[in-house]
C-alpha cells in the first residue's frame, strides 16, 4: 500500500506539472498572439482554437487526479462537526466508492467519444487551414480515469484500517 | 416530462450534498439519473459523453484561469497588498475598516476583470487572512469577499452581461453603463452591512479603528503603482482595440509577471505556487461548473422553462407582481444552476412580455445579472462561496462562508428593490450614451 | 406523438421563430394531430451539441450546422466552400435542397451519421459591414475583416484584406474593440448581433450567401420508426417551414434591418462598377479552389463535376424564384414538385 501511494503522489504531482506548464504556455500563447497581431500584424493562426480545445481541455481535466489525491474537491460540508471518526470513515468509503463509480463511468463514455473523434480525424477548419482537435478528445478520458485510480486507492486505504488514514491527506 | 421530477432531481441533490459528495459529482450523478428516468439511457449517456468537452473548450471560458492566474501572482508577489493599504489608510478611522476597504478594492479589480470568480478568488487571498489576523469572524471576513466577488461581473467589463446583450438583442454597451452603477449601489450596501454589523455585533466585526501603524496616505498611494500599471494595462488595451475581454487576462497576469520582476519578487516559488493554485481552482471549479451544465440541461428536459412560463402568463401582472415573480424565479434557479443556464431558461419566457410592457431591456439585464450573480453566493450551489472556500481553507468551511455571506444577501435584496422601485437610478448612466 | 423538436437557437433567430415554430404547427396539420412536438431550448441543446444531441435520441428533429462537421460530411462542406455562389436565398435553399435530396453519396454520408436530411435555408447576400466608407478595392486592402468561412477569408485575401476568425457572438466585442474593422456578414446582423450601434457603412456587392444549412435534420431511428405516410408529411411540414425560413432570413429580416440601418443614419451603397465586377469574377473562380479542395482533403475525385452539377441547380433554381417573382408559396409549391414529389419516402433516409 505504501508504494501504491508513493506512485500515485509522483503521479498526481506530474499531472499538476503538466498542467502548470499548460497554463504556462496559455498565458505566453495567448500574450504574444495579442503582440504580434498588434505590432507585427502577424497573429498566431487558430490561437482561439489551440486555447479551446487544447490548453482548456487538458488544465479542466488531467490535474482532477490531483485535487483528488490532495482531497480538495469542493464539498458543502455541512454534516463535518456531527461525525464520529468512525461515522466518517464510513461516509468517506461510501464517497470514494461512488467517486469512483462516476469517474469510471465517465472515463468510459468519453473514451468511446475520444476513439469515434480519432477515426473520424476530426478537425475545425480556421481561415482555411485545418486543425486536427481529435487528440484532445483523449484528455477528458484520461483526466476521468486516473482521479477513478486515485479514489480507488483511497477506497482501499480506508477499506485497509484507520491507521492509514491517520495521517490525513499528502502535502502538494 | 414533467417539472416534478426536476423537483426530485434538486431534493436528491441536497441529499447528496449534505452527505459529503463533491458538489461536481452530485450534480453528475442526479442529472444522469434524472435523465435516464426522463428519456432513457441513449440521450443521458450522449450528455455525459459531450457535456465535459463541450463546457471545458470554450475560448471564452479561457478567461477564468487567466484572470485568476493574475489574481494569484499579484497576490504572492505581493503586488495588490499597495492598493489593499492605500485603502485601508484611506479609511482606517472607519469602523470595519479593513472589511470596506476590501470591498471597494473588489470594485477597483472588477474594473479589469469580467468574472466574479477571479474577483473573489484573487481578493479572497489577500484579504480573508489579513482581516482574520484582525479580529473579525472568519466567517463574516470570507462572506465579505464571497459576496464582494461578484461585483466583479457588475462593473464592466463582464462576460455575462455580453451574453445577456446578444441574447436579448439589446445594446451591451448601455447594458455596461447600468452595470456601473449596480455595482458602486452594491459595493455601498455592502459596506454599509459591515458598519451595521460592528455597531451590532462588535464581535465578529471589530469596532475599533485600524490601529497598525501606517503609512502616510500620500506613501501609500505610491505604493499601489503595481496594481496601477496592470489597471491602466488591462483597461487601456481593452478600450484602446488591442485585446478583448477573454484575452485581457493572459495580458494581465503577464503584466503581473512583469510587475513582479520589475520588483524583483519573482521568484520559482512565486510563480510556482500562482500556477499550481490556479490549476486546483480552475480544475475543483470548473468541473462544478460541468456538473451545473448538465444539471441545467436536465432541468430544461423536464419542461422548466413552460412550467415559469405558465406560471407568468394569463394573468393580467401588475409590475410589482411581475417584478416578484422575476426576482423569486432568479432566486430560486440561482441556488442550484449556473447563471447563463439559469439565463438562457428564462430569457425567451420573460423579454416577449417584457416587450409587451415596455420595459427597457438595458434595465433588465442589469437585474438580470445582479439576480444571477446573488445566485452565485446562495447554497446549495454558489460558485463564489466555493472559491472563497478553496482559497481561504485554513480559515473556514463551506457553511461558514454560506453563513457568513446571509447578511450581504439581506443588502443585497435591498439593492435589488431599489432598482425595481426606482429603474431610473440605473438607466441615467446608459441614457447620456 | 410527440416528437422532441431543438432549434439551437434564441427565439428571435430565423431558424427558431421562422422554421421551428411553424414547423411544429405544420407538422400538427399534415398528420391531423398524429404527429406533435415538444420545443427542447438553447438550455439543453446549443449548436455546438446538435449531432450529440440527434446520434444519441436526446432530439428527433434538430437544426444541424452541417459546416461543423467536414470531415463527416464532405458534400456539405463543398457546398459550405461555394458559399461566394449565392445570391438568391429561395434559389440557394432549393438548389442545395435538390443536390442533397438527388446525390447518392449525400445520402450516404449523412446515413452514416445517423441522420436524415429535409431541406435547407439561406441567407440574403452578404455585404460588407463596416466602420469606415468602402465603395472600391482600394477602400477594403488593409481591413481586418470577420470572416464566417473559407471562401470568405479567400475573398478578403484576394482584395488584400485581413481576414479574422471570430466568433458571431464575439463579432460586437471585436468590433467595438477596433480588432476588427468590420464583418462580412447579412445586413441582418445589424440587428440580430446587434452591430448596429457600431457599423457606419454597408457596401452591396456580390459576397454569397450562407446556405450550407440542414434545417430539420431528423435522427435516423425516429425517421425508421415513423410509417410512410408520416414520412411524407414530415417532409411536406419541413418543405413549407424551410421557405419560411428562407424567406424571414433571406428577404424580410433583411429588409428591416436596412431600414433600422437607415434609421440609424449608417450609410447603405452599392459598390463602385468595377469592384462589383471583379467581386463577381472572383467568385466564378473560386468555385475551382473550392473543387480542389474538396478534391485534396475529402479524396472526393468527382470534386469537379460535382461543383458542376451544384452551379447548374443553382442556375436552374435562380431562374425559377425569378419566374415566380420570389414569391414564398410558389416555391413550396415548386421545390415539392421538382424535388420531394420525386421520393419514394418507403426508402429514402433508410
Ligand atoms: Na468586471
Ligand atoms: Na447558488
Amino acid at each position: 500500500m505504501k508504494s501504491l501511494e508513493k506512485a500515485a503522489d509522483y503521479l498526481s504531482q506530474g499531472l499538476a506539472l503538466i498542467g502548470s506548464i499548460g497554463l504556462f504556455a496559455m498565458l505566453a500563447h495567448v500574450t504574444l498572439d495579442v503582440a504580434l497581431r498588434n505590432f507585427a500584424d502577424t497573429p498566431i493562426p487558430a490561437t482561439n482554437e489551440i486555447v479551446s480545445r487544447y490548453y482548456m481541455v487538458l488544465i479542466v481535466f488531467l490535474p482532477l487526479a490531483w485535487v483528488e489525491r490532495q482531497r480538495t474537491m469542493i464539498t458543502v460540508e455541512v454534516m463535518e462537526m456531527l461525525l464520529t471518526p468512525r461515522g466518517r470513515r464510513i461516509s468517506d468509503g461510501a464517497v470514494a466508492l461512488l467517486a469512483t463509480g462516476i469517474y469510471g463511468f465517465l472515463g468510459w463514455v468519453t473514451w468511446s467519444v475520444a476513439l469515434k473523434s480519432m477515426a473520424i480525424g476530426t478537425f475545425v477548419d480556421v481561415l482555411g487551414h485545418k486543425i486536427a482537435v481529435w487528440p484532445s478528445y483523449f484528455l477528458p478520458p484520461a483526466g476521468f480515469v486516473l482521479a477513478a485510480a486515485m479514489t480507488a486507492l483511497r477506497l482501499a486505504i480506508i477499506i485497509a484500517g484507520p491507521s492509514a488514514t491517520a495521517e490525513e491527506g499528502p502535502e502538494t | 416530462m414533467s417539472v416534478e421530477t426536476g423537483f426530485y432531481g434538486i431534493a436528491a441533490l441536497l441529499v447528496l450534498l449534505i452527505l459529503r459528495v463533491p458538489v461536481a459529482l452530485a450534480m453528475i450523478s442526479v442529472s444522469f439519473g434524472g435523465i435516464v428516468s426522463l428519456l432513457g439511457t441513449g440521450p443521458a449517456v450522449g450528455i455525459l459523453q459531450n457535456t465535459p468537452y463541450d463546457f471545458a473548450a470554450k475560448w471564452t471560458m479561457s478567461a477564468v484561469p487567466m484572470f485568476l492566474l493574475m489574481g494569484f501572482l499579484a497576490f504572492h508577489a505581493n503586488l495588490t497588498s499597495g492598493l489593499f493599504t492605500a485603502a485601508k489608510v484611506a479609511l482606517k478611522k472607519i469602523p470595519g475598516a479593513l472589511a470596506i476597504a476590501s470591498i471597494f478594492t473588489c470594485s477597483g479589480f472588477a474594473a479589469v476583470c469580467g468574472s466574479s470568480i477571479a474577483t473573489a478568488a484573487s481578493m479572497g487571498r489577500i484579504a480573508i487572512p489579513e482581516m482574520v489576523k484582525a479580529g473579525y469572524s472568519p466567517s463574516i471576513a470570507a462572506g465579505a469577499i464571497a459576496a464582494g466577488g461578484t461585483i466583479g461581473a457588475l462593473i464592466p467589463p463582464s462576460i455575462i452581461m455580453i451574453i445577456y446583450g446578444v441574447f436579448a438583442e439589446t445594446s451591451i454597451t448601455q447594458v455596461f453603463m447600468g452595470g456601473v452603477t449596480i455595482g458602486i449601489m452594491t459595493a455601498v450596501a455592502y459596506s454599509v452591512v459591515i458598519l451595521i454589523g460592528s455597531w451590532l455585533r462588535p464581535d465578529l466585526i471589530p469596532r475599533q479603528p485600524i490601529e497598525e501603524d501606517t503609512p502616510p496616505l500620500s506613501e501609500a498611494l505610491i505604493a499601489t503603482w503595481p496594481v496601477l500599471v496592470l489597471i491602466v494595462l488591462v483597461f487601456g488595451g481593452l478600450f484602446s482595440g488591442l485585446f478583448s475581454a477573454t484575452e485581457a487576462g493572459a495580458v494581465g497576469a503577464a503584466g503581473a509577471l512583469l510587475c513582479a520582476a520589475a520588483v524583483k519578487r519573482l521568484s520559482w516559488k512565486v510563480l510556482r505556487t500562482s500556477l499550481l493554485e490556479t490549476l486546483q481552482t480552475t480544475a475543483s471549479l470548473l468541473i462544478i461548473g460541468i456538473g451545473a451544465a448538465m444539471f441545467t440541461r436536465f432541468l430544461g428536459i423536464t419542461g422548466l422553462s413552460n412550467f415559469i412560463a405558465a406560471q407568468v402568463s394569463g394573468a393580467d401582472l401588475s409590475y410589482y407582481h411581475l417584478m416578484l415573480i422575476v426576482v423569486l424565479v432568479y432566486f430560486l434557479l440561482g441556488m442550484v444552476m449556473e447563471p447563463f443556464g439559469a439565463m438562457l431558461v428564462t430569457l425567451p419566457i420573460f423579454i416577449p412580455i417584457l416587450n409587451a410592457e415596455g420595459i427597457s431591456l438595458v434595465w433588465f439585464g442589469v437585474l438580470v445579472v445582479k439576480l444571477l450573480e446573488i445566485g452565485m453566493v446562495t447554497p446549495p450551489v454558489g460558485l463564489n462561496v466555493f472559491v472563497i472556500r478553496n482559497v481561504a481553507s485554513e480559515h473556514v468551511t463551506t457553511m461558514q462562508v454560506f453563513k457568513g455571506v446571509g447578511p450581504f444577501l439581506l443588502s443585497d435584496l435591498v439593492v435589488t428593490a431599489i432598482v425595481v422601485i426606482f429603474p431610473g437610478l440605473v438607466l441615467y448612466l446608459p441614457s447620456l450614451l | 406523438r410527440d416528437l422532441r423538436i431543438a432549434s439551437g437557437a434564441p427565439p428571435a433567430h430565423p431558424s427558431n421563430g421562422y422554421l421551428y415554430k411553424p414547423f411544429a404547427e405544420y407538422l400538427a396539420e399534415e398528420t391531423n394531430g398524429e404527429l406533435t412536438t415538444i420545443e427542447l431550448g438553447t438550455e439543453v441543446v446549443g449548436l455546438g451539441q446538435m449531432k450529440d444531441a440527434l446520434q444519441t435520441g436526446l432530439v428527433d428533429v434538430g437544426n444541424l450546422l452541417p459546416l461543423y462537421f467536414p470531415a463527416e460530411l464532405p458534400n456539405f462542406a463543398l457546398a459550405g466552400e461555394l458559399a461566394l455562389t449565392g445570391k438568391d436565398a429561395h434559389a440557394m435553399s432549393a438548389a442545395l435542397t435538390e443536390y442533397t435530396v438527388t446525390c447518392s453519396s449525400c445520402q450516404d454520408e449523412l446515413s452514416a451519421f445517423g441522420m436524415v436530411y429535409l431541406g435547407s435555408g439561406s441567407s440574403d447576400q452578404y455585404a460588407l459591414l463596416t466602420k469606415t466608407p468602402v465603395s472600391n478595392a482600394e477602400d477594403v486592402e488593409g481591413l481586418r475583416l470577420r470572416s464566417g468561412g473559407a471562401p470568405y477569408s479567400r475573398w478578403a485575401e484576394h482584395f488584400g484584406a485581413t481576414p479574422v476568425s471570430v466568433s458571431v457572438l464575439e463579432t460586437f466585442e471585436a468590433m467595438s474593440q477596433g480588432t476588427i474593422d468590420g464583418s462580412m456578414a447579412s445586413i441582418g446582423d445589424l440587428l440580430a448581433f446587434r452591430l448596429i450601434e457600431l457599423v457606419e457603412n454597408v457596401t452591396l456587392l456580390p459576397l454569397g450567401t450562407y446556405f450550407a444549412t440542414s434545417n430539420l435534420t431528423t435522427a435516423a431511428p425516429t425517421w425508421a420508426s415513423l410509417s410512410v405516410e408520416q414520412r411524407e408529411a414530415m417532409a411536406r411540414a419541413a418543405n413549407r417551414a424551410n421557405a419560411d425560413m428562407a424567406q424571414r432570413w433571406g428577404y424580410d429580416f433583411p429588409a428591416i434591418a436596412e431600414k433600422a440601418a437607415l434609421e440609424a443614419g449608417i450609410t447603405i451603397q452599392e459598390a463602385d462598377p468595377a469592384f462589383a465586377e471583379a467581386a463577381a469574377e472572383f467568385a466564378i473562380a473560386d468555385q475551382q479552389a473550392a473543387a480542389a479542395i474538396s478534391a485534396e482533403r475529402f479524396g472526393m475525385e468527382d470534386a469537379s463535376e460535382r461543383v458542376e452539377e451544384f452551379i447548374r441547380l443553382v442556375e436552374k433554381w435562380e431562374a425559377i424564384s425569378e419566374e415566380v417573382g420570389h414569391d414564398r408559396d410558389a416555391i413550396v409549391e415548386r421545390v415539392w414538385d421538382e424535388v420531394w414529389s420525386k421520393v419514394d419516402f418507403a426508402t429514402y433516409g433508410m
